[in-house]
């Protein structure tokens, strides 16, 4: 194991006890991205989607069903396609400061 | 401040009184994406047209994924992030050995061409399957259904935790979430004329992780996209290269006039690119 402290939980059949950090199903030794907010957006072309958090977020972007780079400002996600349906996840973890 | 639930703030933090959440390790407060499953599939690349390989994950919606894809035969346990494009040398600007990922409601179809011909060996792709949907769902949707009685688990607000579907958890133990290792932040300057270039450096884990990336966009410095990015007809792309020892960023310039520098932002998972 990384560490005995803290909170950890395995998936079934592991032994917290012995099981490494990457089996962990979470540890408060790690910490885990945060989502701020996920979403759906029909066809429409250069849609944003308002975060707010005044700095670059993590996120992951899929247009229809493929992960593609989307484009994250300081307040808002641009999503949106003209004829695909896009999806997103923000995290609340800073991209580059 | 967070005063339901259960949170763990970092070291240094007071749990009590903290209102930032970047200061929490986690919280169910907030919802973290949930590994269901980690998939290998073997994908034969042939040397003409595209080589396919299909996953029926059953969920009835399109799960969240990552991707990973073993691009060159020699390189047997490197894996490239979904959606590269990059040169079959890979540093060559051609762009044409390319992986691509689609996710349905019940199938996932994971896809490989090398348009310069090159093809005809066997590659392989590692996919991160999420309990989480990309999609909004309607609430008759049963996904992958109850979950098990034991174990810790937070529902999102307003779902009776003990009739909750598995999508309808922001944490459980049953499932995995992606744990944070390291992040580094890279700049590589592609000097004028030049097509291509990369950068790695160690993280220290002795087995490929889980990475995602990010890029300041080149052209408008007040955006950001994610990694990868890029393929023809755009102007530069970026991919993300999983080993044992390092993290190698690519970055491919299609246009180049000037020189230019690419930033790039890399959070590297403890989370192990293998289905063991």
């Amino acid at each position: 194991m990384a560490d005995t402290l803290g909170i950890k939980a395995t998936p079934p059949g592991m032994n917290v006890e012995i099981v490494n950090a990457r089996s962990l199903s979470f540890s408060s030794s790690h910490e885990m991205h945060k989502i701020k907010k996920q979403g759906e957006n029909q066809p429409q072309a250069a849609f944003e989607v308002f975060h707010g958090l005044n700095y670059w977020p993590f996120f992951l972007h899929y247009r229809d069903g493929i992960r593609t780079a989307g484009q994250a400002s300081r307040q808002n996600l641009k999503t949106g396609h003209a004829t695909l349906f896009t999806y997103y996840y923000i995290f609340y973890e800073r991209s580059l400061l | 401040m967070i005063n339901y639930g259960m949170s763990i703030t970092k070291f240094g933090k007071n749990v009590l009184s903290d209102t930032d959440p970047l200061s929490y390790v986690f919280t169910s407060k907030f919802n973290t994406l949930k590994i269901w499953k980690v998939i290998e599939r073997p994908i034969t690349v042939p040397t003409s047209g595209i080589g396919h390989a299909f996953y029926t994950h059953g969920f009835g919606y399109k799960p969240a994924y990552l991707a990973y894809y073993q691009l060159d035969s020699d390189r047997s346990n490197n894996w490239f992030v979904d959606r590269t494009a990059i040169g079959s040398s890979l540093g060559n600007n051609t762009l044409d050995r390319r992986a691509s990922t689609t996710v349905n409601s019940d199938t996932i179809d994971f896809s490989i061409e090398d348009a310069n011909g090159e093809g005809g060996y066997l590659a392989r792709v590692i996919c991160f399957i999420f309990v989480d949907p990309i999609q909004n769902i309607f609430p008759t949707t049963n996904g992958i259904g109850k979950n098990n009685d034991y174990g810790i688990k937070v529902s999102a607000p307003g779902i009776d935790v003990t009739k909750a579907k598995t999508h309808e958890l922001f944490i459980s133990s049953k499932y995995p979430g992606l744990k944070f290792h390291m992040d580094k932040t890279v700049r590589l300057t592609i000097a004028a004329g030049g097509t291509y270039g990369s950068i790695k450096f160690e993280h220290g884990l002795g087995y490929p992780p889980a990475v995602i990336g990010m890029v300041e966009d080149f052209n408008n410095t007040t955006l950001h996209d994610s990694i990868p990015f890029g393929r023809v007809p755009q102007p530069a792309a970026e991919s993300i290269e999983s080993d044992k020892d390092f993290i190698t960023v690519y970055v491919t310039t299609i246009v180049s006039g000037s020189d230019i520098t690419y930033t790039m932002k890399v959070i590297v998972f403890k989370d192990k690119i293998s289905v063991n």
